[in-house]
């Protein structure tokens, strides 16, 4: 292989790094007992406890919100989708993103995502059961959501097939399949070895059963790494298909800055976008969090990095392409949008993209803040906000005034609104802390075959 | 007392026969005669003997049938006033399910509108216009639509109340009757009655028999909106009071000085009707009614003008009198450049070219220089008796208010009654009503509410609604209406002429009987009654509205420029297009009612023009205090386009302290500003920024159509604007198939005048909840129908439009699309349709509709509602759920009728036998509603004028409800520069 980057080299595998140290890390990250006394578990513990009380939170604004109806949200008419689907589409652009940059790596058979690839993955699971929450709680009859759905009945009722939300309810449950199927394949080898290193009975059946009787035989592998590429273009593929199908969601109406063919690429491109940024959160936060700081070195941080900018310069292109094609377009209405997506009462919501997400990446053009985990942890998060703002710009800019001048309503949000999507952060939290402490946060298997790749390129040069 | 003499023996024998040991006073007593037992009810009530005491026999006997009448009675309903006749055989005209019709009045400050009554099951649910009532010809107001809801209203009073507590009719007569007895000993002195204007033929009949019995009773009339300068102009200028009514049908041009020809009011329905027909008439012509209106305040009729012009409220006068200076000079001196003067200019010589086929008009807020003037333009001109009739008002005379004020602060009265009004709470501030009243002995209020003049009385009567109570009244045009009851009274009530006849006739008699009393005179059974009957069912008395008086030549008079003050501004003191004078403040669907021109609800505002807005550095919604010499109050700022610089604008009916649980603190008090000397201006008035702003709750807050052409202005002579490239467009999918019927809706905005009778008319037809100020705010307002208002030209001058806007019924409908679970889908007559019982709440299709026209039930606002007001509600409509969107259905219910209808008879639907709820409430007839499919239908032809066109038809949805343009003078609507 040519390229630097694809070629396995040691700046992944730091020294000293062999099958044992390896498993040895992980597994103690895993299986030791959280204490206070240790400064890792003891920040761990901290961010549990606030992850459980904002699922609390959640709880109970899931519970009033049954009970009084999504009255208690700021949604009014005009807007009728606000912060629930802007959250929405905000949770499933970092699943997908993530789970795309992982899958395509795999496909590209790029060895050294070896450490970043179970974060990713496990990202992309969790945050789409946070955003999956939404599609139910935010229907005005949530008890009725399975009508969604094509299910058989004796009415003979079928789902509306030109809606573009049915083919998101139906994309939303082929992904959280696919999703959950790749995770958990990748995951065998890795639970297989925790089962062989864990003390005490119960731990160990727990993980044996999960390992589904992983034994390690050369077939196994063999049905292994195929299954995982399967997989893996089955991810790119649904990806692909939920993302421009959640473009088409907007895309499908005719309403100004929505009604567009470049939606679709821009979704998948912005999708891409907080994907590599929530891998780069995430690789600085496992790195602060867990004892792992030896299996994610500063190479891995500076390719992250590299990828971010990639993307990020392609969702630059797609915002002027936007702006440019609105202003040729000669469409009143869009182009009023576009203005007021710029001045409007909203304005921030497009200021704060190109300050938090546009802006912030040309940082990395500097090698030394590129390979800080700091720093790339902070602009991934940066460019988390800016995306979360692009959602709800697309979405309240051109609801809150589309057509008719006489229907226009400022949309103001409330505390029920903020709570719940603060609770989805905390159901997310939680799931990853629960992840890291109790399944392997990178992958053994993977990482031993890189560092025998290593060993074995040593030997022959 | 006549002494009967007394017989003896039959008394002796009596007392022996007595159980126990007999006690006695006197002989009188002791015989027990009828005249004793009348004698001592009438002096003194209190102590009026039982009955002998029972022996414990008969006593057993009487407990025993009253326990059993009691369960008896328990199976029927009280108070009522006709024998109850249980439903063995189902009644003929009586079908489970399907509606009955009552013609009625509804009234407005004592006038009458025709309606008809649709009840269910004996339950009124919706109001209806009259077809064939000869003033309001099948129109309708706000107030009449909102009427049934105020019949419903659970705040109503119930109950007789004595000090507060309450009490029944039986005590109050009792008590009455020694009153009476008194009074009538005084000939009447120290008696006064109280009450709203009367129009009803038979309770003034009462009243004047009162009279004749009480020589020294006086009667006095308190009028919230009064039409004194009015009844003035015309006593100055013909000698008599008389109304005017303009012949548009006779006219090519209007000139309104501050009229209200088309503003709420008794006058709206009719003239707003007569109004639109001969616009439309004159458009078949050639020559377009032309409207010229100057307004200090915009008004409807001012927003309808094809000139219009904000006029200086001090400038009224001064305008009127140049424009008959400029009429009597034969032409008019050099315009000046100001838009007052070069609208005068214009005006004068539209009139001047249309010599006796002229209006000048004046509104009822205008003092009566101005009706003088417009008076002596319209003899000048020869209009007068051609395109102006003279009649006589339809309300009695009676006293003004003042002197009963005078009178009760004189300590001159022993006792007042007062019905049908609330003059503590509507009487101007400077009579200081209560306090007067506080020294009258004895104070009997008779109303719909325990409002702030029962709590202020000794006794509170409960008086029945207009639809429940039988009653006539006269309309606008003197045209007698009859009011007849659509259900049995829901309290125990009585009407205002049953109450008269409670407290003055020896044997009260029912409405019923009072009314076929009055109109039987002396006339026989067999000569009244087929008459009698044919009224009921019309609603009306045929012929009985006022000729038209011959008039003289009014006096000329020197200009008479009233002599202000000056002062910071002019207050104006102006009726709510709500909730009118307060009299229907308790009503959910008014308050929450969009007001036409500033589209706020559950709020009155001080309206102030742009310029004045700036010069006090005031913004919207900023609390100012109104400084009114002695008198101030604070309320909310409104920057009103079309407000004159000089002059804020206020209206009455809110700020109710004892009003209902819906009116209760909502907005300020208006007539705590309010002198009896000028009751509609107040003169050198101060704002004040008292600090603080409220949420207004404004169902519109962008008024500029933002260049485009949503509301389309047709010029006469210019080819026409409407088009229909809406239906031409390419389309990728095939034409929705239709089994030959395509509904559609015209709507003509040149005869729309923004009144709401249509919003509130959808709102009572389709079960749409009220949702309160604060969902409001949240714009969560649930009206299926909206009009819009626009506004174009300068800030300071603007012209208006107004648009409604129902479901636009797309054939593409990007609605449909958007819904995942086929809850609302196209049927094959065309009909865009809602099933509320599939939705899922997802919201998409509001998102995806252009028009936004769709409504979503974001709380359970119909959960909850009092059972009085469930009863109002359209039982072919479903009440729906939370989480559930809806949009207007055409009211499909009623297609679904016809459907039935026809298909019984096995043939097709006809053109005109469906008529929506909106359709129906319209008093200008600016909707069409029919089948599109069907040339030769109305709404077909409608479609095909050539001002016809859609909203936003570019997006290809091809929407079956479209506009025909707005109407506009062949010359340019603005002079240049």
């Amino acid at each position: 292989m040519p390229s630097e980057i694809v070629r396995p080299t040691q700046r992944f595998v730091p020294p000293g790094q062999d099958y044992d140290a390896i498993g040895e890390q992980v597994a103690q990250a895993t299986l030791r007992r959280p204490t206070m006394r240790n400064p890792v578990q003891r920040r761990w513990l901290l961010a549990f406890v606030a992850s459980l009380a904002l699922v609390t939170l959640l709880i109970v604004c899931i519970g009033w919100l049954f009970y009084r109806g999504v009255g208690i949200w700021g949604n009014n008419i005009p807007v009728t989708w606000a912060l629930d689907i802007v959250a929405y589409d905000w949770w499933m652009g970092i699943a997908t993103g993530a789970l795309l940059v992982s899958a395509v790596l795999l496909l590209l058979d790029q060895t050294w995502r070896s450490a970043l690839n179970r974060i990713a993955e496990s990202t992309a699971l969790y945050a789409a059961i946070a955003a999956a929450i939404y599609p139910i709680i935010h229907l005005g009859r949530p008890w009725f959501f399975y009508w969604n759905l094509p299910y058989p009945n004796s009415l003979w009722l079928w789902p509306q097939f030109r809606s573009p939300l049915v083919w998101d309810a139906m994309a939303i449950l082929s992904y959280l399949a696919i999703t959950i199927l790749f995770w958990s394949v990748a995951m065998l080898p890795d639970l297989g070895a925790l089962r062989d290193r864990a003390d005490g009975v119960w731990r160990r059946r727990a993980y044996g059963v999960a390992a589904l009787g992983w034994r390690g035989s050369a077939v196994h592998w063999a049905r292994w790494q195929q299954a995982m590429r399967v997989l893996a273009l089955l991810c790119v593929l649904v990806v692909v298909s939920l993302q421009s199908g959640a473009a088409v969601m907007f895309s499908g109406s005719l309403e100004p800055g929505w009604h567009d063919t470049l939606l679709p690429a821009f979704y998948l491109i912005d999708a891409a976008f907080s994907g590599v940024a929530v891998i780069g959160l995430g690789v600085a936060v496992a790195r602060g969090l867990l004892p792992l700081s030896g299996l994610i070195t500063d190479e891995h941080v500076d390719i992250v990095g590299r990828l971010l900018i990639a993307v990020g310069l392609l969702a630059t292109y797609c915002y002027a392409a936007d702006f440019l094609f609105t202003a040729y377009g000669g469409d009143a209405f869009e182009r009023a949008t576009a203005v007021r997506r710029l001045v409007g009462p909203y304005a921030w919501s497009f200021w704060l993209i190109v300050a938090c997400a546009l802006v912030p990446i040309h940082l990395l053009w500097f090698r030394r803040l590129r390979r800080s985990g700091v720093v790339l942890g902070t602009v991934g998060l940066l460019v988390l906000i800016g995306m979360w703002c692009d959602r709800f710009m697309v979405i309240v800019v051109t609801l809150q005034h589309d057509f008719l001048p006489s229907s226009s309503r400022a949309y103001g949000t409330t505390f029920w609104a903020v709570a719940t999507f603060a609770g989805s952060i905390g159901l997310f939290g939680l799931m990853w802390l629960l992840f890291v402490r109790y399944l392997p946060a990178v992958s053994i298997t993977e990482l031993r075959l890189l560092a025998r790749e290593d060993a074995e390129a040593a030997e022959l040069g | 007392m006549k002494a009967a003499p007394l017989d003896l023996a039959v008394l002796r024998a009596r007392l022996a026969a007595q159980p126990g040991r007999p006690f006695w006073r006197s002989l009188e007593e002791a015989a027990d005669t009828e005249e004793f037992r009348a004698y001592l009810a009438a002096e003194f009530p209190a102590c009026s003997l039982p009955a002998p005491a029972p022996d414990r026999r008969r006593f057993l006997q009487l407990m025993a049938a009253s326990l059993a009448m009691s369960g008896l009675a328990a199976c029927g309903r009280g108070g009522g006033n006709s024998r109850i006749v249980p439903n063995v055989r189902e009644s003929q005209r009586l079908v489970p399910g399907l509606p009955t019709y009552y013609a009625s009045a509804a009234l407005l400050d004592g006038f009458a509108n025709g309606i008809q009554v649709t009840t269910f099951d004996g339950r009124p649910v919706k109001v209806e216009g009259n077809e064939a009532h000869p003033w309001s010809r099948g129109g309708t107001d706000v107030f009449a639509q909102a009427s049934v809801l105020q019949l419903y209203d659970p705040d109503r009073s119930q109950t007789v109340r004595r000090l507060g507590r309450i009490s029944d009719w039986q005590t109050f007569g009792g008590v009455m009757a020694g009153h009476v007895a008194a009074i009538r000993a005084e000939h009447g002195r120290g008696l006064r009655l109280l009450t709203g204007p009367v129009t009803s033929p038979s309770l003034a009949a009462q009243i004047e028999a009162l009279r004749t019995d009480f020589p020294e009773m006086h009667w006095h009339v308190l009028e919230t909106v009064p039409r004194a300068a009015v009844r003035d102009a015309a006593t100055t200028a013909f000698g008599r009071p008389l109304e005017s009514i303009p012949r548009f049908d006779r006219a090519e041009v209007v000139v309104a000085l501050d009229a209200d020809f088309l503003d709420q009011g008794p006058q709206q329905v009719g003239l707003a009707r007569r109004w639109s027909d001969a616009r439309r008439a004159s458009l078949a012509t050639g020559r377009l009614l032309v409207l010229h209106a100057a307004a200090p305040s915009p008004t409807l009729t001012s927003a309808k003008a094809d000139f219009p012009v904000v006029a200086s409220s001090r400038g009224m006068a001064a305008l009127a009198d140049g424009l008959l200076a400029d009429i009597a000079a034969g032409s008019s001196a050099a315009p000046g450049t100001d838009p007052a003067s070069q609208w005068r200019a214009r005006a004068a010589a539209a009139l001047h070219a249309a010599r006796g086929r002229g209006i000048v008009v004046a509104g009822a807020a205008q003092p009566a220089a101005v009706h003088l003037a417009a008076h002596r333009i319209n003899a000048a001109l020869g209009n007068t008796g051609t395109t102006v009739l003279h009649l006589t008002p339809a309300t009695a005379p009676a006293e003004p208010i003042e002197s009963l004020v005078a009178a009760m602060a004189a300590g001159a009265v022993s006792a007042v009654l007062m019905f049908d009004t609330n003059p503590v709470y509507t009487a101007p501030a400077d009579l200081d009503f209560s306090a007067a009243l506080a020294r009258v002995p004895l104070k009997i209020h008779a109303g719909l509410h325990v409002d702030e003049t029962a709590n202020a009385a000794d006794w509170h009567l409960p008086l029945s609604h207009p639809l429940e109570a039988w009653g006539d009244a006269r309309a606008f045009d003197g045209t007698i209406s009859m009011q007849q009851p659509t259900i049995m009274p829901l309290y125990d009530t009585r009407s205002a002429g049953e109450l008269l006849s409670v407290i003055f006739e020896p044997a009260s008699r029912s409405g019923l009987a009072i009314l076929q009393d009055f109109w039987r005179g002396s006339r026989s059974a067999a000569a009244f009654f087929p008459g009698w009957d044919q009224s009921l069912r019309d609603g009306f008395i045929p012929g009985s509205a006022f000729p038209a008086e011959t008039v003289r030549t009014p006096p000329a008079a020197a200009a008479s420029a009233l002599a202000r003050t000056t002062g910071d501004l002019d207050l104006l003191i102006r009726p709510d297009p709500s909730v009118w004078d307060g009299s229907f403040a308790n009503v959910g669907w008014l308050q929450e009612l969009p007001k036409p021109l500033t589209k706020m609800t559950w709020d009155n505002l001080v309206a102030i023009s742009p310029r004045t807005a700036e010069r006090l550095h005031l913004d919207n919604g900023e609390i100012v205090e109104i400084v009114a010499g002695p008198r101030r109050t604070q309320g909310p700022v409104w920057i009103t386009p079309g407000q004159a610089d000089d002059a804020a604008t206020i209206t009455l009916g809110y700020g109710r302290g004892s009003a209902g649980s819906v009116a209760d603190g909502v907005g300020f008090d208006a007539y705590a500003l309010r002198t009896a000397a000028s009751p509609w201006i107040s003169s050198g008035v101060v704002l004040r920024r008292h600090g603080g702003r409220t949420p207004l709750a404004t169902t519109q807050l962008h008024s500029t159509m933002e260049g485009h052409d949503f509301v389309r202005i047709q010029p006469l002579g210019a080819p026409p604007v409407g088009d229909n490239t809406a239906f031409t467009q390419p389309s990728f999918y095939p034409r929705l198939q239709t089994d030959g019927r395509s509904w559609g809706m015209v709507i003509d905005t040149d005869a729309c005048i923004g009144c709401n009778a249509c919003v509130v008319a959808c709102q009572s037809e389709n079960n749409i909840p009220v949702v309160g100020r604060e969902q409001m705010l949240a714009a969560r307002g649930m009206h299926w129908l909206r009009v819009d208002r626009y506004y174009g030209g300068p800030l300071d001058d603007p012209q208006t439009h107004f648009m409604p806007v129902p479901c636009m019924m797309c054939e593409q409908a990007p609605c449909e699309v958007a819904c995942p679970v086929e809850a609302t889908v196209h049927d094959h007559e065309g009909l865009n349709l809602m099933v509320y019982n599939r939705c899922v709440g997802t919201r998409a299709c509001s998102g995806y509709c252009p028009y936004k026209v769709r409504r979503f039930n974001f709380h359970d606002y119909s959960a909850g509602a009092e059972p009085s007001l469930q009863a109002q509600r359209n039982p072919d409509v479903t009440v729906r759920a939370g989480g559930v969107m809806e949009k207007c259905t055409y009211c499909v219910q009623r297609i679904a009728a016809a459907r039935v209808e026809a298909d019984q008879a096995g043939r097709p639907i006809r053109d005109g036998e469906v008529r929506t709820a909106c359709q129906q409430a319209c008093p200008t007839r600016a909707i069409t509603f029919g089948d599109l499919a069907d040339r030769g239908s109305a709404v077909a032809h409608a479609f095909a004028d050539p001002r016809n066109y859609a909203l936003l038809g570019e997006l290809n949805t091809r929407p079956h409800t479209t506009y025909l343009a707005t109407l506009a003078p062949a010359a340019p609507p603005k002079p240049e520069g």
